[in-house]
């Protein structure tokens, strides 16, 4: 088990290396985008390009380098000529300054001459807080719902629910928060129409997260809800919950004893494939509701895709996308043997 | 056939002179002869020889044994006829709608949506404002810069009080609040409100009324004391001094309306004739605890000569704290905005408006007649000669606009021409202000129905939306062709043959599917911009490697078994094999996961409209979608509308893909 994890997790780090290499060479080849501010935090910033590595400063012209990205003069009168390094030099210097100092590089346009790590640390708590609260209510009521209508079904309980099911699976959650705006927010205004400021009252803050919440946890609660019927209702139907009934338990204790846990064998994997997902934010709903988390951070890094691309931000935080990714795809592997023993993950025949 | 030979051997026995003629006896011993000709001999077939009938009754097909299962499933088949529904508007609404999408008209910005005629208060064009909109009591409507009293209908008035200035407010208190002191003492520091400085002579009578208020109020403020008093100055051996002088020795609390003898007090204090600098004023003192306040509606002062009144009280005095607050400068005199008189009244304190009294009114207010009704226009000269030329008035320009006169009712847009107006030039020309019948005017025969209503650009949201829907549905569409194609040849490859094949096969998809798919999306628009092409690449980069892998699942199920091993043994090549042995029977499942991907690539599509990453240039449903969330407050409908539609959209493609996917189960093949 301990090397086939091992094997998972050095198999994670070179499909991560590539995905990211390829990332990043890419976005490279675009124009590079120039910062923003007065002369004195650009020259600030072209020096710490400088170096990061990912520039060169020369204080004559240097025509074999192609044309200067800008021409700036310090303090002391000097002329500094900068000039933007060949790619793969530059992705090699990125390569290196990850490994020995884990620098990501500073950020560009959102927050001049910023380390991007500290901007993405500053804006995880929100995207994360919200998404463990949907998942702090989705799981307990997705299963109940799920487990009721399996109890129930073909009776009027199990086609309700899984009408609602049918919905809310299909309607996308950025439909959901507009009509949850129009209802709560414009015409009932329960609620805030956008995510309060820092300055908002403990109230306030509290009240900004329900069109948030609301909106995500109902797609997730009904896909739960779902997975555990269909689960459910297979388990249901087995012929070792006829021997657990034949061999005298009573309904509830087959259903708790036996059904329910052998119908969790596949859903937990799921479930953490989805609890672990979500950390990477929904970007739409985001966006929506003005919620300074990652996803908004992405959109502000692209910004209007062309001069005033944020490079080291938007590479950080594609690279935190993609790592919580694969490390949902390893975790859901590895969990499927620590809940079931009769799966052995990497297993030979 | 046995007895026919026996009797043709029996005949023959009996040695004939005819060989084709045979006789028989019967049970009774009678003989009887037959004579066979050539001719009675057909063959059957010639060239044909048939080991096996085909089944006289027809046997049911695959897709006919499919169709009967989803017909059962009734939710499956509503989603399939909606969707069909859909697909008919998406291709006929925008041939046959007539109306354009270009043309931007803001005339028709805005309008709600209608069905019925007005009056029925349901989807009928008119909007029930139950915000509250301010009433102007001189034109009895609403707000009239932004509503136009005609279309305004169940209008109900309310009245309120308000703490902030508005136009058409009234009255109210200038509240006056000495902010809460934490060091010092409060004597030190009083807070003060004064008047500018103006001249006046002792010889006449001058008196200064305060209107006090001291009953209830709001907010975090307690009354404070004040006293009033009189600034004037003083020539005293060519030194400037300005002495204070109090009405009142202590700081008082009575809050009443209080006329002050001015000229009295500053007789009393030794001075008289004229006073070039003179300025009234109320001292508050502060508190340690609370904000302290002093309200009042109005300061008035009088003078006995009515000229001096006139001049210069006016820069003093106001009466209307509301005006005053709100800092609305009515006219000029001299360059002094008189009017605003609390604005020269200097202050170390706070002035704040307090109760300023106003009316305000909900009520329903129908959009269509507000756009098509009559509007005041102005008119130029080509338009008028256009008209006249089309005979639908006659107008003298010479002769302004007594001359005009409507010749054909139905068809002139103009009723009245209120004033006209000559410009000179190289190309002499003329304004006719008009009243017009806006309709007419922007050439309808009748005022339009806009059943879903119009965009903030006048634009109908029935026919954009739908417009937009086909892009949508085209790029829904194409991807899920392609992916289908790429999808079913990779995964029939890599599971057909397996091995190293599909490890490495299998390898490249999983790097490449652990992109995630926004980074493939941002790379393609930052490399290749916001067009058609380019989503459809980013979606058919990412969107084939489903197909695959449902396709070489099914490979590895269906390659073993016994039916290809026969057909492989009869010789058939791997081609064959693929595509007529186990391709058929994973078909099903692919093209549910197909259908399945129409609305991924709609929501895809909208996902990134939200993001503001929506294709460039054309008006995709994403777009529409998420550009009138900006009039989630204002127009609602514009929002409510195709996010309705895009839910009952998805829905229904939800249900149809659910008993398609049932349906097209080959193990559930003749089940019911």
């Amino acid at each position: 088990m301990r090397r086939y994890v091992l094997k998972r997790i050095i198999l994670i780090l070179i499909t991560a290396l590539i995905i990211l290499s390829l990332t990043f060479i890419l976005i490279k080849l675009l124009p590079p985008g120039k910062p923003a501010g007065t002369d004195d935090q650009r020259l600030a910033f072209y020096l710490k390009q400088v170096g990061l590595g990912y520039m060169i400063d020369f204080d004559i012209e240097m025509p074999q380098y192609g044309t200067p990205l800008e021409i700036l003069k310090d303090g002391a009168g000097r002329l500094h000529y900068f000039y933007v390094r060949p790619v793969m030099e530059q992705y090699f210097v990125w390569i290196k300054n990850i490994v020995t100092k884990w620098d990501w590089g500073t950020s560009t346009i959102v927050a001049v001459n910023q380390s991007c790590m500290l901007i993405i640390a500053e804006r995880l708590p929100v995207t994360i807080s919200i998404n463990l609260i949907v998942s702090a209510i989705a799981v307990p009521i997705g299963f109940g719902l799920g487990i009721w209508a399996a109890l129930k079904k073909n009776k009027l309980t199990d086609h309700i629910i899984s009408t609602i099911i049918v919905l809310f699976v299909s309607i996308p959650s950025f439909i959901v928060i507009v009509f949850l705006l129009v209802l709560f927010a414009y015409k009932g205004k329960f609620v805030p129409t956008q995510w309060p400021s820092m300055q908002a009252t403990p109230k306030e803050k509290a009240l900004g997260y329900i069109i948030p919440v609301v909106s995500l946890s109902a797609g997730t609660i009904c896909a739960y809800a779902r997975w555990v019927r269909a689960e459910l209702t297979e388990v249901m139907a087995s012929e070792f919950l006829l021997l657990a009934r034949t061999k005298g338990l009573t309904r509830t204790q087959s259903i708790v004893r036996h059904a329910l846990r052998n119908s969790l064998v596949p859903i937990f994997p799921m479930l953490i494939g989805e609890i672990i997902g979500a950390l990477s934010g929904s970007m739409v709903l985001e966006q929506l509701y003005g919620i300074p988390g990652i996803g908004t951070l992405y959109i502000k890094a692209l910004g209007d895709l062309k001069s005033n691309i944020d490079f080291n931000l938007l590479m950080v935080d594609m690279a935190l996308v993609t790592m919580i990714g694969l490390a949902a795809g390893l975790l859901v592997d590895l969990s499927y043997g620590f809940i079931d023993p009769r799966i052995r993950m990497g297993a030979k025949k | 056939m046995d007895l026919l030979i026996l009797v043709s051997e029996w005949g023959q026995r009996n040695n004939m002179e005819k060989n084709n003629v045979f006789v028989y006896k019967d049970s009774e011993l009678k003989e009887h002869a037959i004579t066979i000709e050539q001719s009675d001999f057909e063959q059957v077939k010639i060239e044909k020889r048939s080991f096996e009938r085909k089944f006289e009754d027809k046997p049911t097909t695959f897709a006919k044994d499919a169709f009967k299962r989803f017909l059962k499933n009734k939710s499956s088949v509503a989603g399939g006829i909606i969707l069909g529904l859909i697909l008919l508007l998406v291709i006929f609404v925008p041939m046959f709608s007539g109306f354009s999408t270009d043309a931007i008209t803001y005339d028709e910005k805005f309008l709600e949506p209608k069905l019925f005629n007005a009056g029925t208060g349901f989807w009928d064009g008119t909007k029930y404002i139950d915000d509250p909109v301010t009433y102007d009591e001189a034109t009895e409507s609403p707000d009239p810069t932004y509503y136009r009293k005609e279309a305004v209908s169940e209008l109900k008035i309310f009245e309120g009080y308000s703490n902030s200035y508005a136009v058409y407010n009234k009255g109210g208190y200038v509240r006056f609040v000495a902010p809460q002191i934490f060091s010092g003492e409060p004597q030190d520091r009083l807070y003060k409100i004064e008047s500018a400085y103006f001249t006046l002579d002792l010889a006449n009578q001058y008196n200064m009324e305060v209107g006090f208020y001291g009953g209830e109020t709001d907010g975090d403020y307690k009354f404070g004391s004040y006293k009033t008093y009189v600034i004037a100055y003083e020539n005293a051996e060519k030194k400037v001094v300005l002495h204070k002088y109090y009405f009142e020795d202590e700081f008082s609390q009575d809050f009443t309306t209080k006329t002050y003898d001015v000229t009295k007090l500053l007789t009393d204090n030794g001075l008289s004739g004229s006073i070039e600098y003179v300025a009234f004023g109320i001292d508050q003192l502060p508190s340690k605890e609370y904000n302290s306040q002093v309200l009042f509606d109005k300061i008035v002062v009088t003078s006995s000569d009515a000229t001096e009144q006139e001049e210069i009280f006016d820069i003093v005095s106001f009466t209307d704290a509301n005006y005053q607050v709100g800092g609305v400068k009515k006219e000029k005199r001299d360059g002094i905005e008189v009017k605003n008189n609390l604005a020269l009244w200097t202050s170390n304190g706070n002035k704040f408006l307090y109760h300023a009294y106003y009316k305000y009114c909900n009520f329903r207010y129908d959009t269509y007649l507000a756009a098509y009704g009559h509007v005041t226009r102005v008119i130029t000269k080509d338009k008028m000669r256009e008209y006249i030329k089309a005979k639908y008035c006659t107008y003298d320009p010479s002769v302004g606009p007594s001359s005009f006169k409507v010749l054909n009712e139905e068809k002139c847009p103009i009723v009245e021409v209120i004033s006209h107006k000559d410009i000179s030039g190289t190309f002499p020309d003329y304004e006719a202000t008009c009243i017009v019948l806006n309709y007419k005017y922007l050439g309808y025969d009748k005022p339009p129905k806009y059943i879903f209503g119009t965009t903030d650009q006048g634009k109908d949201l029935f026919t954009l939306m739908f417009k937009g829907l086909r892009t949508s549905l085209l790029l829904g569409l194409i991807t899920s062709a392609v992916n289908f194609i790429i999808g079913i040849i990779w995964g029939a490859i890599s599971g057909y043959f397996g091995g190293w094949v599909d490890i490495f096969m299998e390898r490249f998809t999983d790097i490449l599917g652990r992109v995630p798919w926004m980074v493939i999306m941002t790379l393609c628009i930052l490399h290749l911009g916001r067009n058609f092409a380019t989503f459809a690449l980013a979606l058919c980069l990412t969107g084939w490697m489903g197909v695959a892998g449902t396709t070489r699942a099914q490979f590895y199920r269906f390659k073993g078994r016994e039916y290809v091993l026969a057909s492989r043994t009869l010789g058939a090549s791997d081609v064959r094999l693929i595509f007529r042995h186990i391709l058929p029977n994973s078909l099903g499942t692919l093209v549910t996961s197909t259908v399945f991907m129409i609305p991924g690539v709609i929501y895809s599509e909208s996902t990134l409209a939200y993001l503001n990453l929506g294709m460039n240039g054309s008006n995709t449903f994403g777009v529409i979608l998420a550009d009138y969330r900006q009039y989630l407050s204002s127009a609602t409908y514009l929002v409510m509308i195709p996010a309705v539609l895009m839910a009952i959209m998805m829905v229904s493609f939800n249900l149809f893909g659910n008993g398609l996917r049932d349906a097209l189960n080959p193990s559930l093949k003749g089940s019911d």
